[in-house]
């Protein structure tokens, strides 16, 4: 059985397709089709026909996509219409957030900030549902009737439907619900009580109003995906779409909004999958593309998850990795500034026209051009097998620059390099150090075409001790996709002290959970023995504005011991997050959460016979590399990655090259190549 | 010696923008209370050993405030009294760069072979020192000797280790001492093993000469990049002004004035013809007033521009003293941000003009408040909500709902949090048509939160008593209100602010917010975008008329469902 992974790049789309039995990769790489996303998926598919494998030798077919967050971030979604409760519109029509994502600068003034809905979209539901779940003013329906046929006059798509307490007493969002299918069909909805029944009005209203605004777009595009791989006689039923939280989904049955950062998610969840295997639990990966690196932090093979994600003005509460993107890729921008200072990104040359190097008219030196110029980069590799290095061309453009800045060729290219990678070193900070996390405890996982040049020396400089190369950097990310299981995240809320929280009451709550997830997991084909549930509370102090997930372990039988432990283990995770803990002052549960997956046949690493040669086989000559632009270029070893196998060893200085990467292992750093085929570069 | 490499310079400028950031997430993470966490109110910074500053989080307010905080530490104890793990603190708004006692500074010297080679700092708002009232806040102070303990720079850590002499009298003087411990404590541990450890990293890496070069280079730099900006506005004095409401002298605003006067690559901001002080505490020492010039500069310029002691060398700043934003000794302050955010839209309504940059109209600033509640038996809550208010229209674009001063912004409490945690339902929450300003750009709205108390409490709220300024022709903002028994005849309204209102169990209050000022003739607006204004419930029909100018069949056809 045949594994298919899809990951789709600004550039390309990469498929991997997986043997279940042999454990071999094999790769396409094929230009995306940013119009029609589906398309290349489909053209992808026919190649691999073409290539032997048959139809219905297809276990799964996994993927990522933009087509929400692009649509979010675009404003190119749907026209949405929203109900809120009666009196209570500015739970929408006012501005609810920071006026920008990144506090850490000056924001403009010349900013118009638009609500999630405008308000002539928006209507009143006359109801009113009290903190205690009581219906105390129960819903008009003619009143509802007259503003559902309004909005539809107004040609709305989509409806979100956000009322107060709705996660306590759903009852006037589902008869809402039911009016719309009956007087709009053909309508979206998305209710906040099934999308995410959680307290806090607006990061609810703002989650299912994002909801409702890309659900038509991704519905289409599923949908229609979904006929196309059948019309390919594909009949496997685990069709997948990669979701936020590192799950994938059936793509008949996601929710949309919990999508939007399924690209960069699939490449954290390799890399906790590829350390974990190599026997290390505590993992930062970094992804370095063309345009950009995406940084997470594993812990105990887990990724950092957060519930209050931003994706430009949408506030998003659905539980997402943690993911943070710089602007630092191989096609990042060098220039002069006026001053005559040298700047490095955040701009990138992309992949058209990219690079000077690729000398498709880039004439702007990037970090690519210095690599090839330092020795790095190998100028005879033809990148991806489509495109051939010009290193003269590059050198030309970076000794320009050098002219400029009053240095020499090698000194320029090593300057944009040590430039970059302070930018890198202060982004995994930013995911580690900043959070509460000694790096000293983490290996770095590098992967992405570009990622493996670099990391030796950012594991160094942050006093990491070790680096993992994967075996196939450039397609580790589309790797994540068939190592992912199904996923679905269950929410609800009551406001309890914890001195008072009532096992019973809890125990209540959790079966509830529990019963929606078996229901939805058996509802997709799975079998119930194939879940594993994690429960868990969010707790804070009383007073405090956000929460800290404590897990309560598998059970949604729970004991009021187990509620005592939960607050103790609430207050150690406190003290070991923000370095203090309040025994002694009341702590309040605010949401309970049921992580669900269900444990699918999956790709798995398959572990190599030890090699009885040594690296030497490997080793297939010279070339020279700038590692110090005080001494110039120096003869370095160069191995072939295909030659590499279990138990060799080598020494840096030394150079690897492959198909899709570049390994650098600096001078002082020891390599070995372990059982799954990853390099392991010991960097202390 | 030469300046440093472009190349050092440009990796040294990320590693002090890290180090602030990382020294900035660290207090966040590690302060103890949690108004260091909710308000965000807070920064950090390194300078170098004659205070000038090198780095900073961004914070509009604290830009100049560092530097003044290393003065007067410099006052009381020279260089060669200091020793590493010495941290020291101060709050005192006429011996720091803090704007009032509950904003506290921590400092700490950063050594190189028994020589300070810098500081590093840490400057934010704490929960309570002292005082006739909690938070140490106090309307009727006529000195700083009203506002709580102000304490000049004094040793707060000795090797490390609390000076206990110290943390006695601060101990003794707030009413959650161990909060107050614990927020500075972490404060100090930031700058210990973040500020100094990563300062002391780079020292490692590049060198004792290197790096004290790159913090002269720095400020160079910095001062020619702005410079550079500033030479290519157009030479002339822009001015702007607003009257600040004097709870002391009823009737007798203070004037607020700023001119910008650019002169070839200079840029000066006069605040010369400004009001004298209040006796009430609405006075700005001016160091919080000089940071949001460097900031309105910033944001008409560059984001990216580093904050650093070049933007002092290339802006300057004129004031006189006695006037409201330059109180003399012992002026009070508590109240200060009333009046720094009203100085936050004249500066930067000045500079925008200076700059060339589209017409800003003033801000609304935000409300805020307090109800202590008596619930069942002996149990009592205190409610504490920032509100934040309608933003400016510019030239080109309208004003919306919700910023607050600073521009920061976001985060209402939650309506379902503050129904299930405290005796009180909320009956409104929604956009005031008619409160933003008129104009072709329309100023933001502001909006009505309304409660009706399930249990007897006291009332305290309000913002400044101002009507943002409309410009060019654009209207005025709406006055902030507090309000009890809203739309019954016993309904009062008070502007401004309004403090300890009893209210019994089942009684309505409510809080309006602001509007922001509009631009240029409400007449000039395109007649679609008023349409659409009627439609989102921004105006009525009736100012649409009146104001805008649209015929009856024009409101109809808005309308029209």
């Amino acid at each position: 059985m045949k594994a298919i992974a899809v990951d789709t790049g600004g550039t390309f789309t990469d498929m991997v397709v997986l043997d279940q039995d042999t454990g071999a990769l094999s790769v396409l790489k094929l230009p995306s089709t940013p119009d029609e996303p589906g398309r290349a998926i489909i053209d992808g598919i026919r190649e691999t026909f073409a290539n032997g494998v048959a139809p219905s030798d297809v276990l799964s077919l996994s993927h990522g996509t933009t087509v929400g967050t692009n649509a979010l971030l675009t404003g190119a979604g749907a026209h949405v219409g929203l109900f809120v409760t009666e009196g209570f519109g500015a739970i929408n029509d006012v501005w609810h957030l920071a006026p920008s994502e990144d506090s850490s600068r000056a924001t403009s003034v010349y900013v118009e900030k638009k609500p999630p809905v405008l308000p002539r979209y928006r209507r009143e539901a006359k109801e009113r549902v009290n903190y205690k779940g009581e219906a105390v003013v129960p819903l008009d329906e003619d009143a509802a009737v007259e503003a559902v046929r309004s909005l539809g006059r107004r040609g709305v798509e989509s409806i979100a439907v956000v009322l107060l307490f709705s996660f306590l007493n759903p009852d006037h969002e589902e008869r809402i619900a039911e009016i719309i299918e009956r007087e709009l069909p053909g309508t979206t909805v998305s209710l906040s009580s099934k999308v995410l029944p959680q307290m806090r009005e607006f990061p609810r209203l703002s989650t299912t109003v994002a909801n409702a605004y890309i659900s038509p777009k991704m519905g289409t595009y599923l949908a229609t995906l979904e006929e196309r791989v059948r019309a390919e006689q594909v009949t496997s039923d685990a069709l997948y779409v990669m979701q936020s939280n590192g799950g994938v989904a059936r793509i008949g049955s996601v929710t949309p909004v919990t999508t939007v950062l399924s690209g960069p998610c699939a490449g954290a969840m390799a890399a906790m999958a590829v350390a974990s295997t190599a026997g290390f639990d505590n993992v930062v990966s970094l992804d370095m593309g063309g345009t950009s690196t995406d940084i997470a932090l594993g812990q105990q093979g887990r990724v950092l998850e957060t519930t209050s994600g931003r994706i430009g003005d949408w506030e998003l509460a659905v539980p997402m990795l943690m993911i943070n993107t710089i602007g630092a890729g191989g096609g990042t921008i060098a220039t002069v500034e006026s001053g005559g200072g040298l700047r490095v990104g955040p701009e990138s040359a992309g992949a058209d026209p990219g690079p000077v190097a690729y000398g498709k008219g880039g004439v702007q030196p990037t970090v690519t051009d210095a690599n090839l110029v330092l020795g790095f980069l190998n100028p005879e590799s033809k990148l991806a097998g489509r495109v051939s290095l010009d290193r003269d061309g590059a050198e030309r453009a970076i000794a320009e620059m050098a002219g400029r800045l009053g240095l020499g060729t090698l000194e320029t290219a090593e300057g944009i390099i040590r430039i970059i990678n302070a930018k890198m070193e202060e982004g995994i900070r930013a995911v580690s150090t900043e959070q509460g996390y000694d790096l000293r405890d983490f290996v770095l996982v590098a992967f992405g075409g570009a990622g493996p040049v670099p990391s030796g020396r950012l594991a160094a400089d942050l006093k990491m001790s070790k680096v993992i190369v994967p075996p196939a950097p450039g397609v580790t990310s589309a790797l994540g996709l068939l190592m992912a299981d199904p996923r679905h995240d269950y929410v609800r809320s009551r406001l309890r002290l914890m001195s008072e929280l009532d096992a019973v009451e809890l125990t209540a709550i959790m079966q509830d959970l529990r019963a929606q997830a078996e229901a939805e997991f058996t509802s997709e084909g799975y079998a119930l023995d194939q879940l594993r549930l994690e429960f868990g509370i969010d707790i804070r102090y009383l007073g405090q504005g956000y929460e800290l997930t404590i897990p309560l372990g598998s059970d949604s039988q729970v004991s009021q011991q187990d509620v005592t432990a939960a607050r103790s283990r609430f207050d150690a995770t406190h003290e070991q997050m923000f370095g203090h803990a309040a025994a002694d002052e009341e702590a309040e549960a605010v949401n309970y959460r049921l992580r669900a997956s269900a444990v699918v046949p999956k790709a798995t690493l398959k572990r190599q016979a030890h090699a009885d040669t040594d690296s030497r086989v490997a080793r297939v000559g010279e070339r020279d590399v700038c590692f110090d632009s005080a001494q110039g270029m120096v003869p370095c070893p160069v191995y072939d990655r295909a030659l590499l196998a279990p138990s060799h060893r080598f020494d840096g200085p030394a150079i690897v090259d492959q198909l899709d990467s570049t390994t650098v292992v600096y001078p002082g750093q020891r390599a070995l190549v372990d059982d799954y085929l990853n390099i392991i570069i010991d960097v202390t | 010696m030469a300046r440093v490499d472009p190349i050092t310079y440009e990796v040294l400028r990320a590693r002090l923008d890290g180090i602030v950031r990382e020294m900035e997430k660290a207090v966040f993470r590690t302060g103890y209370s949690t108004i260091v966490r909710e308000s965000h109110d807070f920064s950090c910074g390194v300078l170098d050993r004659q205070g000038r500053l090198v780095g900073q989080s961004f914070h509009p307010g604290h830009m100049a405030a560092y530097p003044e905080s290393i003065k007067g530490l410099l006052q009381f104890y020279s260089l060669d009294d200091m020793a590493a793990g010495d941290a020291f603190l101060a709050n005192h708004p006429y011996y720091s760069g803090c704007p009032h006692a509950n904003d506290m500074v921590i400092m700490t010297p950063i050594f190189h072979e028994n020589e300070v080679i810098g500081f590093a700092a840490s400057m934010g708002h704490t929960p309570d020192i002292g005082g006739v009232s909690a938070g140490s806040r106090n309307a009727t102070s006529r000195d700083i000797f009203g506002e709580g303990l102000q304490i000049m720079p004094v040793r707060y850590m000795r090797n490390y280790e609390l000076v206990q002499d110290t943390a006695s009298f601060v101990r003794a003087n707030s009413r959650v001492p161990e909060m107050m411990i614990g927020d500075l404590s972490a404060k100090a541990g930031v700058c210990f093993t973040i500020g100094e450890e990563r300062v002391k990293d780079a020292l490692r890496t590049y060198g004792k000469d290197t790096l004290l070069q790159m913090f002269e280079d720095l400020g160079e730099r910095t001062e020619q990049q702005a410079r550079e900006y500033i030479s290519h506005w157009k030479d002339g004095v822009s001015e702007s002004e607003t009257w600040v409401d004097d709870p002391s002298n009823p009737g007798k605003p203070i004037r607020l004035h700023a001119a910008a006067i650019k002169e070839g690559d200079r840029l000066i901001v006069d605040f010369t013809a400004t009001g004298d002080q209040a006796a009430a505490p609405i006075n700005v020492r001016e160091p919080f007033i000089r940071g949001l010039v460097y900031n309105g500069v910033i944001c008409m310029t560059d984001p990216y521009l580093p904050i650093n002691h070049g933007l002092a060398n290339a802006i300057e700043c004129r004031f006189r003293p006695g006037s409201i934003i330059s109180p003399e000794f012992p002026g009070p302050v508590g109240f200060y941000s009333k009046t720094m955010a009203i100085a936050e839209s004249v500066i930067m309504t000045a500079v925008a003009k200076a700059a060339g940059q589209p017409t800003l109209a003033h801000g609304s600033t935000q409300s805020s408040i307090v109800i202590g509640y008596q619930g069942d038996g002996d149990r009592q809550y205190v409610q504490y909500e920032l509100m934040y208010a309608g933003a400016r229209a510019f030239d080109g674009g309208d004003g919306f709902s919700g910023v607050g001063a600073r521009a920061s912004g976001g985060r209402f409490t939650s309506v379902e949090i503050i129904e299930s945690e405290f005796p009180v339902d909320m009956t409104r929450f929604e956009v005031l048509p008619d409160t933003g300003g008129d104009g072709k750009s329309r100023g933001g709205p502001g909006y009505v939160r309304e409660y009706k108390v399930r249990s007897g409490g006291r009332l305290s709220g309000g913002a400044a008593k101002r009507e943002a300024a409309g410009m060019e022709g654009g209207g005025n903002g709406s006055n902030a209100y507090v309000v009890v028994h809203p739309g019954t005849d016993r309904e009062e309204r008070y502007p401004g602010i309004a403090s300890n209102l009893g209210m019994q169990p089942g009684e309505v209050f409510s809080i309006e917010t602001g509007g922001g000022g509009g631009v240029l003739p409400p007449a000039e607006r395109d007649r679609e975008l008023v349409k659409g204004d009627i439609q989102d419930g921004l105006i009525t029909p009736q100012k649409a008329m009146e104001v805008y100018g649209l015929t009856e069949a024009e409101v109809a056809e808005a309308l029209a469902d």
